[in-house]
């Protein structure tokens, strides 16, 4: 499927305490990326932004594997308003559409953005926008105009406001390792520490609305299920009973939550309700069943089993507890996470040996592989279920990826922090 | 991956267990209690014969489940087989499969996959290499239309298929007189307008004549904007770029939200020659 491989390395300018650099490998897809311009933002003066706005908006287009922006370097004006545009120019560069904007002080203590989309082959305004943020979030407003736009040329939703969950292991000395769960902004900027730790963290989820997010710690030296607050950062204890208690997930209504434990013997899914603490035994097998994820509808649970005799996906409906497999092609299929329509699961895939991550299309019972790196892990997908993150290694270290979900682009996260793993992408925020 | 994490953590608890069957026996070993010793041992025999018989039935459940998927496939291919030789039996021709098939993708394909000229660059390159070998000898159906509407077609298609063009913009012209209102109609006008554009010397006039009456008559068919964006390039061979140009931005403004083929090429079509 992947005919041509086009790699691209582009530079950006973050700031000091985001990442340093962001990969992005972009593979021919099936259609052509849309040609764009994002022409930098006028400013009012007197006003300071830390953040250059377009090529923020820029990089993000980028990443979706949708758009192919044009080098600033190619432009031949700086227009900042719609009627500073010489579309003959644009046409001249080959680029279909043009984001033009300014950005000024209309509020003490805020930030605002007006800009404009422009179809170069019409020669029209198509989007018209205006948005205000506090001034110490230019990231954010960048984001936000990214989103308006992505949604006016593709009809998808944006999911560039969204955040990153994900665990960093250190070595320190002695033989010792620190543990830390970080969340950060889809594009790895604003990495903050949630919690760190001398014990592993794992499984890090979110709720639906984003406001809290679990993972099991080992802080007591066991296993347990932790809740944290993300406004107050307050942590409660959900589990600790005997033997595993992991792999947690919020039901898509946010009142339950599924879990593995192994208390009665070998592990199960069980439901907990959160506000009651009931816990419901879901599945019942001397087998291993692990790594439980939600079905849309809340109705029914995807886990992987080794019942079969080799890991697979099953499916069990939660109140009737009948269970059906999902998956038969290959012989190790695990760690799924559902699309949000219900009609698709991502999961890793062995394939001639290798781990890779594969999508699933549930109406056709097709599976197709979309990464090319080994030992591919944690699957976790965006809320508007255009890309997936995954855990990978390279270079030896462990590292985040993305790639989008017809495999058509790819790209690294790098942190500062040591290995990472376990991505958790957030649902869509407020 | 993540699923060998609580293998690993299930691990040394099984082995643990394990382990203290094993270690049972040895510390008797110094006791003259040689029943009790037995019975232990059988015991840890008894443990390891319910480990293999677990594994044995989970290999099994395996086999019958990858056996229970391969005969839902099977049954349903055998389904869809059934279907489609009922759907041949009761159509009653020897072409029928082009007839319930042509017209589908037909209305729902874009231009491009389907047709011998996939854009009015693609025509002129088609017309001047292939047009020559459109000579009857690949199609025994003759021009005349006998059949019923779907068969007329049918044998129409069937020409643009064998790349007989002339024969094809002949059956088509008397499958419109003969069903002004047929159900391919709309079709037809289509495969006209996109006929004269592939023959040798190119029609523009009657090719822009057909893709009108199709905008005209059936203003919401799924075959308009292929249609709009076909008379586009067409009024550009004719040298009528303005007229051009209006009728492809037109494509991008009405069906730009809707994810038609038509409307990229429109775009395409305007940054080449605009």
């Amino acid at each position: 499927m992947l005919i041509r491989i086009i790699t691209a390395l582009i530079f950006l300018s973050v700031s000091s305490l985001s990442m340093a650099e962001l990969t992005i490998q972009v593979n021919k897809g099936k259609d052509d990326p849309v040609p764009i311009a994002i022409v930098p933002f006028g400013w009012q003066s007197g006003l300071t932004v830390a953040e250059d706005i377009a090529s923020i908006v820029e990089s993000d287009l980028h990443r979706s594997g949708q758009f192919a922006p044009l080098s600033r370097s190619d432009m031949l004006g700086r227009p900042r308003n719609a009627t500073e545009v010489y579309y003959r120019d644009w046409k001249s560069l080959g680029v279909d559409y043009v984001v033009v904007g300014t950005l000024s002080q209309e509020v003490t203590g805020t930030i605002t953005a007006n800009y404009e989309l422009l179809d170069v082959n019409t020669q029209r305004v198509i989007l018209t926008g205006k948005e205000s943020v506090s001034i110490d979030k230019p990231r954010y407003l960048a984001h936000t105009v990214s989103d308006k736009i992505y949604e006016k040329l593709t009809n998808i939703r944006g999911a560039f406001r969204t955040q990153l969950l994900y665990v960093s292991a250190v070595r320190e000395g002695g033989n010792r390792t620190r543990f830390r769960l970080l969340k950060s902004d889809i594009d790895g900027a604003n990495e903050s520490v949630l919690f760190d730790s001398r014990e592993p963290i794992m499984a890090p989820t979110w709720s639906p609305d984003g406001q809290k997010i679990a993972y099991v710690s080992f802080e007591s030296t066991r296993p347990a299920i932790y809740i944290q607050d993300l406004r107050t950062n307050a942590r409660t204890q959900l589990t600790s009973f005997r033997g595993l208690n992991g792999a947690p997930a919020f039901s898509p209504d946010g009142a339950k939550m599924a879990m593995v434990l192994s208390k009665d013997g070998s592990p199960d899914i069980y439901v907990m309700d959160l506000a009651s603490g009931d816990l419901q035994r879901v599945t019942n097998h001397f087998a291993i069943d692990t790594e439980p994820a939600w079905m849309p509808d809340g109705k029914s649970i995807v886990f992987t089993s080794d019942r079969g005799g080799k890991p697979q996906i099953y499916k069990v409906n939660v109140s009737s507890g009948s269970v059906e497999r999902v998956t038969f092609e290959g012989d190790y299929n695990a760690r799924a996470r559902v699309l949000a329509d219900g009609l698709g699961l991502v999961m890793v895939h062995r394939d001639s040996g290798n781990f890779h991550i594969a999508v699933m299309d549930l109406k056709r019972n097709r599976v197709e592989i979309l990464t090319t790196t080994n030992l591919d892990e944690s699957p976790s997908v965006a809320p508007n279920a255009s890309m997936l993150l995954y855990a990978t290694q390279y270079d030896g270290k462990g590292v985040l990826a993305a790639v989008s979900i017809d495999g058509g682009v790819r790209y690294r996260l790098p942190s500062r922090f040591g290995d990472v793993r376990e991505p958790a992408w957030s649902p869509f925020l407020q | 991956m993540q699923f060998l994490k609580p293998l690993s953590l299930l691990l040394p608890a099984a082995c643990l267990s394990a382990q203290l069957w094993a270690q049972a026996p040895v510390v008797d070993v110094g006791s003259a209690r040689s029943d009790a010793q037995s019975n232990r041992g059988m015991e840890g025999e008894m443990y390891q014969q319910l480990q293999l018989l677990r594994q044995e039935v989970m290999a099994l459940r395996g086999t019958v489940e990858e056996q229970g998927h391969q005969l839902r496939q099977l049954k349903q291919q055998s389904l869809d087989r059934y279907i489609d030789i009922d759907r041949r039996l009761t159509a009653g021709g020897s072409s029928s499969d082009a007839m319930t098939d042509s017209p589908d993708s037909l209305a729902v394909g874009s231009p491009s996959e389907a047709s011998p000229a996939a854009s009015a660059e693609g025509a002129v390159i088609a017309g001047s290499t292939s047009t020559p070998s459109a000579t009857n000898e690949t199609s025994p159906t003759s021009v005349v239309l006998d059949g019923d509407e779907s068969s007329d077609y049918v044998k129409a298609y069937d020409l643009v298929k064998s790349a007989s063009y002339d024969e094809a913009i002949i059956a088509f012209t008397s499958y419109v007189e003969k069903y002004p209102t047929g159900r391919y109609t709309p079709n037809a006008w289509y495969w006209l307008g996109e006929l004269y554009v592939a023959i040798k010397p190119q029609n523009l006039s009657a090719s822009t004549q057909a893709f009108q009456q199709l905008l005209t008559d059936y203003p919401d068919h799924g075959k308009v904007p292929a249609a709009m964006y076909k008379l586009g390039t067409v009024y550009f061979l004719n040298g009528d770029k303005q007229k051009s140009q209006e009728m492809l931005t037109h494509v991008i403004d009405r069906y730009g939200n809707t994810g038609n083929s038509a409307v990229n090429k429109s775009r395409e079509f305007l940054r080449k020659n605009f």
